[in-house]
């Protein structure tokens, strides 16, 4: 019997994304759509968020309208298809500080954020080392910086070293270190005895990075933005393969496009897809 | 380089007023992180480059005080520039004063900054940070040209 319910929710989408951008050595493959969403996770009274979007009223609005970003929807509409508020959102779990993924934190007020140390650490050092790194700050917007502060002086931000179990009961975190970025995280969810997801932030964005263009000959693609090594994005993929008894359906990619061909889902009244992932004994289906 | 000679025209100085904005919001982003290791035990931090770093900025800014505008946009922008750098400094000075620091000043400073370069920014049309390394939109295919490496004669 699931104890969870999992639902990832598109908040808005990339026509235009540079296919290079997302799988290695892609190049003069033109752009693909990219849908950008966060994962939410209930279980009893606790409501966790894995990734927290973008404010599209703030600085982060500006770049995702420069690379072409569309649809933006508040995270109150988003959620509610769920049945939640964002006031609701007891946990925020940060994968990595990348603007969508971390700009959204202000509309989440009650929420405790959790993110890797390293994170942190590891933008401090880039910032430290001037204008030559400048290319490795790509997509980390100061004003973000500034709300983890504002959450840190609050109280509401947890920094993790490595593995950490149970943010809330059966959601553990797992390092990705030098991958996508330097302290990058995925999520683990129990959602039954034996039964285990995988939310992979974006050290994989589609299944396409795990298996590759054919099933019976798997080969991992990794991403083709990292700050860290191609090769440690490979190894981590084999970690979360094993995570998941090598069923890569377990793995949720949270840029897939076509999750609604594995799971149930639905679109909402703006043309954005709910999946649903998980569905717990006592919820009920959002799609 | 000799014979180099810098014209003030409305597109250098929108080009100008843009950099200022990239510098300031990479001093924004610096100044609250050694607000946040200054709260935060543990953190593996090297804050003597921060500050180094946070300084030259700061020099970099200032050094185009007396320019003479003459693009409207770009002189307002850079009005509200000029506001943000006096708060990071001021915040950055704070900072080293450690234990005297009352935070609640400090997350002001930042925090009026930070509307200064929201404001400069939305003037200006532009962003405070990059992502064209990670996200810039090709909407070309690169295309195969022999002359793509023409370094001139």
């Amino acid at each position: 019997m699931k104890k969870h319910s999992v639902w990832v929710l598109e908040y808005s989408r990339s026509p235009v994304h540079p296919v290079s951008g997302v799988f290695y050595g892609a190049h003069n493959q033109g752009t693909m759509n990219l849908p950008f969403s966060y994962v939410l996770i209930k279980i009893g009274d606790a409501v966790v968020l894995v990734d927290a979007g973008h404010d599209a009223g703030d600085f982060g609005g500006r770049i995702a309208d420069s690379i072409g970003v569309t649809g933006w929807t508040h995270p109150s509409v988003v959620l509610a298809e769920c049945g939640v508020s964002p006031e609701d959102v007891t946990h925020v779990i940060l994968t990595h500080a990348h603007f969508d993924h971390a700009g959204g934190l202000k509309y989440f007020p009650n929420a405790q954020i959790y993110m890797q140390r390293k994170e942190l650490e590891s933008w401090m050092w880039i910032l430290s080392k001037g204008p030559r790194f400048r290319s490795l700050q790509a997509g980390l917007n100061p004003a973000d910086v500034l709300y983890l502060t504002q959450a840190n002086t609050e109280g509401r931000l947890t920094l993790v070293d490595g593995v950490y179990s149970d943010v809330v009961p059966g959601v553990h975190l797992r390092p990705a270190f030098d991958t996508h970025t330097a302290g990058s995280q995925y999520v683990v969810v129990e959602t039954a005895p034996g039964s285990r997801l995988v939310l992979s932030g974006d050290v994989i964005y589609t299944y396409r990075n795990l298996v590759g263009d054919d099933l019976d000959h798997r080969q991992f693609i990794p991403p083709g933005l990292a700050n860290g090594s191609q090769t440690r994005l490979i190894e981590t993929a084999e970690e979360m393969m094993s995570i998941v008894d090598d069923d890569y359906r377990h793995v949720i990619p949270m840029h897939e496009e076509k999750l609604h061909e594995y799971y149930p889902s639905k679109l909402t009244a703006g043309g954005l897809r709910i999946v649903e992932i998980a569905l717990a004994a006592e919820d009920e289906s959002r799609v | 380089m000799a014979g180099f000679r810098y014209l003030c025209t409305a597109a250098s100085d929108d080009s100008t007023v843009r950099e200022q904005l990239t510098q300031l919001g990479e001093l924004l982003a610096i100044v609250s992180f050694l607000k946040l290791a200054s709260d935060t035990r543990g953190l593996s931090i090297q804050s003597p480059l921060l500050h180094e770093r946070a300084e030259a900025l700061l020099r970099a800014v200032s050094g185009r005080r007396d320019r003479q505008w003459t693009d409207d946009i770009a002189a307002h922008g850079h009005f509200h520039l000029m506001s943000a750098r006096s708060q990071l400094e001021k915040a950055l000075s704070a900072l080293r004063r450690g234990k005297l620091t009352g935070h609640v000043k400090v997350m002001t400073l930042l925090t009026g900054a930070r509307s200064e370069l929201e404001r400069a920014s939305a003037l200006l049309g532009a962003a405070i940070f990059d992502a064209s390394s990670c996200c810039a939109i090709h909407t070309n295919v690169e295309e195969t040209n022999e002359k793509a490496f023409c370094l001139g004669a």
